[in-house]
């Protein structure tokens, strides 16, 4: 059982249907905003939301970025060129791999930290949680953890059609102050426990998310929106019969 | 207290050109075998490769949805370790072992044949899984289920260095004590998309790479899995001691002209193991061949250890295998540093004159404490491992 962790901050955004949703690249150096996939925009997006809700600088925190499928966009783009112009754009094959957002966000903050991007599938939200507990454990004092997913390809796969979405948080040890919320007792989910309907209910918000259909960052959505709601709960953040959950305790300051 | 917290690779299992097991990897990069083939698919410009030997055994019917190069490269390799990995199972418990796979690519060599039947048919390959055969925490969770275990399970993608940090995460869950034992995976494929990403930036070569060779002309690629099982305690040929992390902050695609990112890997990761830069008695070097890397890297190596540590790159042997390299090249060491012996930097002459390293030219045999491997990537992304003797 991991550590409670302390929630400096949080955001989320979702992308409309026409992905025309106006999203915040400011962490980024000008010339770096140029051709990002929805991906890397929703990761920045999310990142600024968490960081300004915490009152926190990108500079000095370590990072992880989180996606089930990642740059899945730029990846069909590589395929289509390769079929098409027997061909590969050497600034789309640059902005595929998964760290995409990582080495440009430190590039833009000239943060020399480390930073990750991690990815498990429907399990991606706990496995996070994991390796965000592992590094405070270890040397971080903040941890940026940025979820973020974007549509899949029609021509990869029909079953995936998943909203477009960002989520962050800001994350510390347990006794860090002033904080919104608390997640403690990451733990197995016994498959009678009721916490799974919590789970249910936040997938099915997501407009392009049809029930029974579940969002991969499903839980992380939820367990933003229920520190806004100032609603504890416990929320299932793993995929399978028994997935991992963990309890949101949202903090209300006068 | 020094070494504390130094874990023990208790396992060790390979798969690269250079053989199907550790031991035949090992005695052919001691003779310096350089075993580059012709890609095993077709593309519209000449270079080499690094494959693996012969054809990669069909996954079971079981694990169909599963099948990808990646999948199978990590089936051939697995019985290596499996045993070992049985028994840490019985001593902790399923829950307690975790499973991390360092991937840069994921199953894309799958997507691609299916892609192409979406693009020439209209209709989806039934067969392929995007989630079971493409995604990045695919074959780790493939792994986990075939050794019945249940700890924690994902992929680390941050490109050439995704293995090397993978064991970085491997050793935080274990020192917060979130896992007993992890088990982690450095695997990446061959695949079409790769070969023409790196041949489109202009750093592929139309031979095998040459590490800090005068002549050098860029990278061939490589593939491979390697897998090292980390416990607590136990007996095994070397230990974990640290790995340091750091981001460039500099480029995408080019690594800091200056070291500086590599220097501060180094650096953090000789401060966590509690080591002073002199006692470092070997470094395999990411050196990959491409003009920029290998003087950058070297002058970085000099700066932190010495100009006379014993350096050498083995990617002129196995190709760069991507994210599968820091995990396979931390093999070498851990071979170096229970054997004594060092391997080559094959193709390194003529040396370039502003490498400011001591290149091993021939394989040497000394006595060997502490090595250190080196990852760059893609992103600014650095990663230096640190292993011991037990």
């Amino acid at each position: 059982m991991i550590a409670p962790l302390s929630i400096l901050g949080f955001g989320h955004v979702e992308l409309d249907e026409h992905a025309s949703t106006k999203l915040d690249l400011t962490l980024l150096e000008r010339t770096l905003r140029r051709g990002l996939s929805d991906t890397t925009r929703l990761f920045m997006h999310a990142a600024k939301l968490a960081l300004d809700d915490a009152a926190l600088a990108a500079e000095g925190v370590h990072v992880i970025f989180a996606s089930a499928f990642g740059e899945i966009a730029t990846a069909e783009a590589l395929l289509r060129e390769a079929f098409d112009a027997d061909g590969s754009s050497p600034a789309r094959f640059r902005n595929s791999v998964h760290n995409t957002a990582s080495g440009l966000l430190s590039i833009s903050t000239h943060n020399q930290l480390s930073s990750t991007a991690l990815a498990a599938g429907w399990d991606t939200v706990g496995m996070a949680l994991y390796e965000a507990s592992a590094e405070l454990a270890h040397d971080a004092e903040r941890v940026l953890l940025v979820f973020a997913e974007e549509r899949v390809p029609l021509a990869l796969s029909p079953d995936h059609p998943h909203a477009p979405l960002g989520v962050a948080f800001v994350l510390a040890r347990h006794d860090v102050q002033p904080r919104r919320g608390v997640l403690a007792n990451l733990r197995r989910l016994l498959p009678e426990h009721a916490a799974q309907h919590a789970l249910q209910r936040a997938a099915s918000d997501l407009a392009a998310d049809a029930p029974p259909f579940v969002h991969p960052l499903a839980p992380a959505l939820a367990i933003a929106r229920a520190l806004a709601a100032h609603e504890a709960c416990t929320l299932a953040v793993g995929d399978g019969v028994a997935p991992l959950c963990v309890d949101v305790i949202p903090e209300v300051h006068a | 207290m020094r070494g504390e917290e130094r874990l023990v690779i208790t396992a060790m299992g390979s798969t690269s050109a250079l053989g199907d097991t550790c031991d035949e990897a090992f005695r052919a990069l001691l003779r310096g075998e350089v075993p580059v083939t012709a890609p095993p698919f077709e593309l519209p410009f000449a270079t080499v490769t690094g494959a693996v030997r012969g054809p990669l055994e069909p996954v079971p019917a079981a694990l169909r949805p599963f099948d990808s190069r990646l999948a199978r490269l990590a089936l051939r390799t697995l019985p290596q370790v499996s045993q070992a990995v049985a028994r840490a199972r019985a001593r902790y418990g399923k829950e307690r072992v975790g499973v991390l796979l360092g991937t840069s690519t994921g199953g894309l060599d799958a997507t691609e044949p299916a892609y192409r039947r979406y693009r020439t048919e209209q209709r989806h390959d039934p067969s392929f899984s995007l989630r079971r055969a493409h995604a990045f925490d695919a074959v780790a969770v493939m792994v986990r289920d075939l050794l019945e275990l249940d700890g924690p399970t994902y992929a680390v993608s941050t490109a050439c260095t995704s293995s090397a940090k993978a064991l970085a995460s491997a050793q935080r869950l274990m020192r917060a004590e979130l896992c007993d034992a992890v088990l982690v995976l450095g695997i990446d494929a061959l695949c079409e998309t790769t070969l023409r990403g790196f041949h489109g930036l202009g750093v592929l070569s139309t031979r095998a790479a040459r590490p800090f060779s005068a002549e050098r002309d860029g990278i061939h690629i490589g593939e491979a899995a390697a897998l090292l099982l980390l416990e607590r305690d136990g007996d095994g040929p070397a230990r974990l001691a640290a790995v340091g992390e750091s981001s460039d902050a500099y480029s995408m695609s080019a690594p800091d002209p200056e070291g500086r990112g590599a220097a501060d890997a180094m650096q953090r990761a000789l401060q966590a193991a509690q080591l002073d830069p002199s006692e470092v008695d070997y470094v395999n070097a990411h050196g990959t061949g491409t003009p920029h890397n290998d003087v950058a890297e070297s002058q970085a190596i000099a700066r932190v250890l010495s100009r006379t540590v014993p350096v050498s790159s083995t990617k002129g042997m196995t190709g760069h295998t991507l994210g599968a390299c820091g995990a396979l090249e931390t093999l070498f060491c851990a071979w170096a540093v229970q054997y004594g012996e060092l391997p080559a930097s094959v193709g390194a002459a003529p040396l370039d004159a502003r490498v400011e390293v001591d290149v091993l030219q021939k394989p040497a045999k000394r006595a060997v404490r502490v090595a250190l491997s080196n990852a760059l990537a893609f992103g600014g992304s650095n990663a230096c491992v640190v292993v011991t003797a037990s």
